[in-house]
């Protein structure tokens, strides 16, 4: 059986025991993270490299708050490669990839909560 | 104290929720969000007291943003709070004067958390400080510092007051003794400023090569023995008040130099190319006529009128009536009381000896005689004969620098009409010669 893609540890770390503030920021998360997909997907169309950067910089903190399985890596080497902008197959790969993943991750917190 | 305002600036809504939540788990905190710069910049008219700064935002700079918050308020603490660790940028917000600068990771909120409570500290260390310049202000309330109410004296107040509504620059002048120096600090310490320090200078003790370096600072290496940088006396005013004291006695190089500052209202430190904005009121104070010192060639027109702004002539205290008896008593309350002596009173002979004295050192010089006297007398009441004036009356002075009759014929003459406050009749009576021999004299001695 495929393990969790994510992990909620950090952010308990930060809210303690607030169970109230928790479901809040699941909800954000759940809300605000297909916005910034769908912005990092448009970007890569229009071969925005600029903002590509930007929208994985953003992404960076959530990934990293909801410790996503192997994510917190590709979301760095995306950054870097958007700034870097020589190889181009590759950004459009990890922005693919991650969109798959953080997509799977919505859909599993959206079933667990 | 009353509660902090901390705004945090994050576009990364999660992110910036998470701070908020965190930050607001102190009660004493009112933490708002903003996701943009512009929203920030926007709502600095709420005054806050610490800003989170994420560096990367949707519509501004970091370092954009920093600079118009510290266009606004230059002493507000920015923390930046960035996804990249990226140690020139960090180096570069710094410099542009960032608090702090956090990467974001799992000790962010901590680290914020510890620099919000440093600000907390520092807040608090302020508003004691505010507090301990409040009660140094009351004691330097006008009624408090300056005894009297002679017409004379009176007339000083209404011009303290004017002075204290402005940050005009004002001239103290009168003769030594007369309190131009408590005027100073009471005009400081009941204006606006009073928060800023009050920073007092006697021109005349700097020595001539340091004087430069006591006024505008100078910067490590500017000379031998600049070992560090050091603030002059211009900056530790800013926002605070200036006090040059004996302002005649400045040599005509320095006063070109001060004249430059005073005009553009910034300084270069010794040895040093930044220049410096400062915002200091300045008080000036002589004993000379610097009219007279102007012609003379000795002071810089342009730098006089530029320091004449208000000017307060504070009366000698012979001109002062009933004041000497006002400040007697205070005086001999104040020694009592500092030397833990029962309280003693002035006997109506001796109040009748201090009136008729003239006082060529003033007020210094009656607290001086009012001391003695409580010291000198055996019981509770001073006497006639506790009252000791000085041995360095006028004729001993005379007498002690040769002259030519000429020049001793001179300063009868100037004395008498200091003493009379220039009534030639009176002069005249006293010297037993006519008025207008009086006349003539004065045209030939230029008095």
């Amino acid at each position: 059986m495929k393990g969790k893609l994510y992990d909620l540890g950090q952010v308990k770390m930060f809210l303690g025991d607030d169970k109230q503030q928790l479901g809040n920021m699941i909800s954000i998360f759940v809300s605000e993270t297909p916005l910034m997909i769908q912005a990092l997907n448009e970007n890569m169309q229009n071969y925005n490299l600029d903002e590509v950067r930007f929208y994985a910089h953003k992404l960076k903190s959530s990934i990293d708050l909801f410790q996503i399985n192997g994510l917190q890596q590709d979301i760095r080497v995306l950054e870097q490669l958007a700034v870097e902008k020589t190889d181009v197959p590759s950004i459009q790969k990890y922005v693919s990839d991650i969109t798959d993943t953080l997509e799977s991750v919505i859909e599993e917190i959206q079933k667990e909560v | 104290m009353e509660s902090l305002k901390v705004f945090i600036v994050e576009d990364d809504k999660l992110y910036g929720e998470m701070l908020r939540y965190h930050l607001a788990l102190n009660p004493d905190n009112e933490v708002l969000l903003f996701s943009t710069g512009k929203e920030c910049i926007d709502n600095l008219y709420q005054d806050p007291d610490f800003i989170s700064l994420d560096y990367s935002l949707p519509d501004m700079s970091g370092l954009d943003v920093l600079q118009k918050i510290h266009a606004y308020n230059q002493k507000l603490p920015v923390v930046i709070v960035s996804g990249q660790d990226d140690v020139n940028t960090a180096v570069s917000l710094l410099k542009e004067g960032a608090y702090d600068y956090f990467v974001k990771d799992e000790e962010t909120k901590n680290r914020l958390w510890h620099s919000l409570q440093k600000v907390q500290e520092n807040l608090l260390l302020k508003q004691e400080i505010n507090q301990l310049k409040d009660e140094v202000g009351k004691k330097y309330e006008f009624r408090n510092v300056i005894k009297g109410n002679s017409p004379a004296i009176t007339r000083i107040f209404d011009l303290i007051d004017k002075a204290t509504q402005t940050s005009i620059v004002v001239s103290l002048l009168g003769e030594t003794g007369t309190g131009k120096d408590l005027v100073a600090k009471a005009i400081h310490y009941n204006s606006p400023r009073r928060t800023g320090s009050f920073v007092p200078i006697n021109v005349s003790a700097i020595p001539g090569e340091l004087i430069e370096s006591e006024f505008f600072g100078y910067e490590k290496g500017a000379f031998t023995g600049a070992n560090t940088r050091k603030k002059g006396k211009f900056e530790q005013a800013n926002d605070g008040t200036i006090f040059l004291d004996e302002i005649a006695e400045m040599d005509t190089n320095m006063q070109t130099k001060l004249l430059r500052v005073l005009q553009e209202k910034e300084l270069t430190r010794v040895g040093g190319n930044m220049i410096i904005k400062f915002d200091a009121r300045v008080i000036v104070a002589t004993n000379k006529d610097l009219a007279e010192e102007v012609n003379k060639g000795n002071f810089r027109e342009d730098l006089y009128y530029r320091l004449l702004g208000l000017p307060i002539e504070l009366p000698p205290l012979r001109e002062r009536g009933d004041d000497v008896l006002i400040l007697a008593k205070f005086f001999l309350g104040e020694f009592c009381k500092e030397n833990n002596m029962e309280m003693k009173t002035l006997g109506s002979e001796a109040q009748k000896r201090l009136m008729v004295y003239t006082y060529p050192g003033n007020v210094r010089e009656l607290k001086a005689i009012i001391d003695l006297a409580a010291v000198m007398s055996n019981g509770l009441m001073i006497e006639e004969s506790d009252i000791t004036f000085s041995k360095k009356n006028f004729t001993s002075e005379l007498l002690n620098n040769d002259d030519t009759l000429d020049g001793y014929t001179k300063k009868i003459l100037e004395h008498y009409l200091r003493k009379y406050n220039r009534n030639v009749l009176t002069v005249a009576k006293r010297l037993d010669i006519g008025k207008s021999t009086v006349y003539r004299m004065m045209k030939e001695n230029e008095l």
